[in-house]
């Protein structure tokens, strides 16, 4: 069975309700998700609240999904869950909180880690990818981790794709410069 | 997923800037790639995973006992709303009275008297049938008496009068039949 005929199965099944095939999607696409989060929030735990969260929103809305490309039906959703973590926390007055909050997860995963060069460098990575704008930051994450095409994210997200590219590629360029 | 595969970066960019440019912002993009996969983000622990999917359990238990639990109202509902609206359309259709469209009213006239019709003899009911009845009873007398004039050597000239006066009198007819 190919991976395409896999997944129309998996999907098929999680419609139905089976908890068994929503097993599976959770085997299939809880990393990419978790990495889409995991840069957009800089935070383990937000990553850990949104993943959850994601994951018990598709069982309400893969009734949704009409069989065009799950991929980008599933980062639209997931983009979504994001957005909606943002507003929450705009609308609560907690971003200086969280903030912190976010820093402290971030010191205490740089202790866990210990001294090691790979590490370092990730952390070096994350940091510089929060110096990019959110728009652009979310653009090329969606890119890495959707695997989707800039034809299909331009799409998704309802822009022009030359607007999508120019963006990407301003992102992309800042990025290396950050990373010297 | 699968346009990912067929999509070339580079003729994408050069729709919207040069060549120079677009093989640069292809390395660049390539580059901050290659770069994430090298650095990558942190898994999900197994322990999340296992979470995920005991919420995912529940919500589906959830999902079932709701609507195991509605379902039966919603369809008691929706049967009440089908009942009332029948009912509610029923009472309105009744309440109005119909209106049939009348047609315009046509009124007729009798070509023919009233006496013609109801009396028993025509030509006395009918003055203009009584002239024609008199002149034809005329006609049949001159007829007899053209014929009988045959005989004597006059009769072709009463004829020739006979016809003409024919003619006035069928004139004459559809002259008042005109009117």
């Amino acid at each position: 069975m190919d991976a395409h005929t896999e997944l129309e199965e998996i999907i098929a099944g999680c419609q139905e309700g089976d908890a068994e095939s929503f097993s599976r999607l959770v085997d299939l696409y809880s990393r990419r998700c978790y990495g889409y989060f995991f840069r957009m929030t800089g935070s383990r735990a937000v990553s850990d609240d949104l993943l959850s969260e994601l994951f018990v929103k598709l069982v309400e809305k893969i009734g949704t999904f009409k069989g065009e490309s799950f991929d980008s039906w599933l980062f639209k959703v997931t983009s979504n869950v994001f957005h909606d973590y943002l507003r929450r926390k705009y609308r609560d007055g907690k971003v200086i909180e969280s903030r912190k909050e976010e820093l402290e997860e971030r010191i205490k995963q740089e202790q866990r880690r210990g001294s090691r060069k790979e590490d370092e460098q990730m952390d070096k990575l994350q940091e510089k990818i929060e110096r990019l704008d959110g728009q652009t930051r979310e653009l090329i994450m969606l890119r890495f981790y959707s695997q989707l095409s800039f034809k299909e994210i331009a799409k998704m997200r309802g822009e022009p794709i030359g607007t999508v590219m120019s963006k990407v590629h301003r992102g992309v360029r800042r990025l290396r410069e950050l990373m010297g | 997923m699968a346009e990912r595969k067929d999509e070339n970066l580079k003729e994408l960019f050069e729709n919207f800037v040069g060549p120079e440019q677009a093989k640069q912002a292809v390395e660049d993009i390539q580059r901050v790639e290659q770069m994430l996969e090298e650095n990558p983000a942190p898994e999900p622990s197994e322990e999340l995973q296992w979470q995920i999917k005991e919420r995912i359990c529940e919500a589906l238990e959830k999902r079932r006992k709701v609507r195991s639990y509605w379902m039966p109202a919603y369809r008691a509902v929706a049967v009440a709303a089908v009942i009332i609206f029948v009912f509610v359309v029923s009472i309105e259709l009744f309440k109005r009275p119909i209106e049939v469209s009348k047609p315009e009213l046509i009124g007729y006239v009798a070509a023919i008297p009233a006496e013609v019709w109801e009396g028993s003899n025509i030509i006395e009911d009918d003055a203009e049938l009584s002239v024609l009845s008199a002149e034809i009873a005329q006609i049949e007398d001159e007829y007899f008496t053209v014929q009988l004039d045959q005989g004597y050597g006059n009769g072709k000239d009463s004829l020739t009068e006979l016809e003409l006066e024919l003619m006035d009198i069928d004139s004459e007819f559809w002259e008042r039949i005109e009117i």
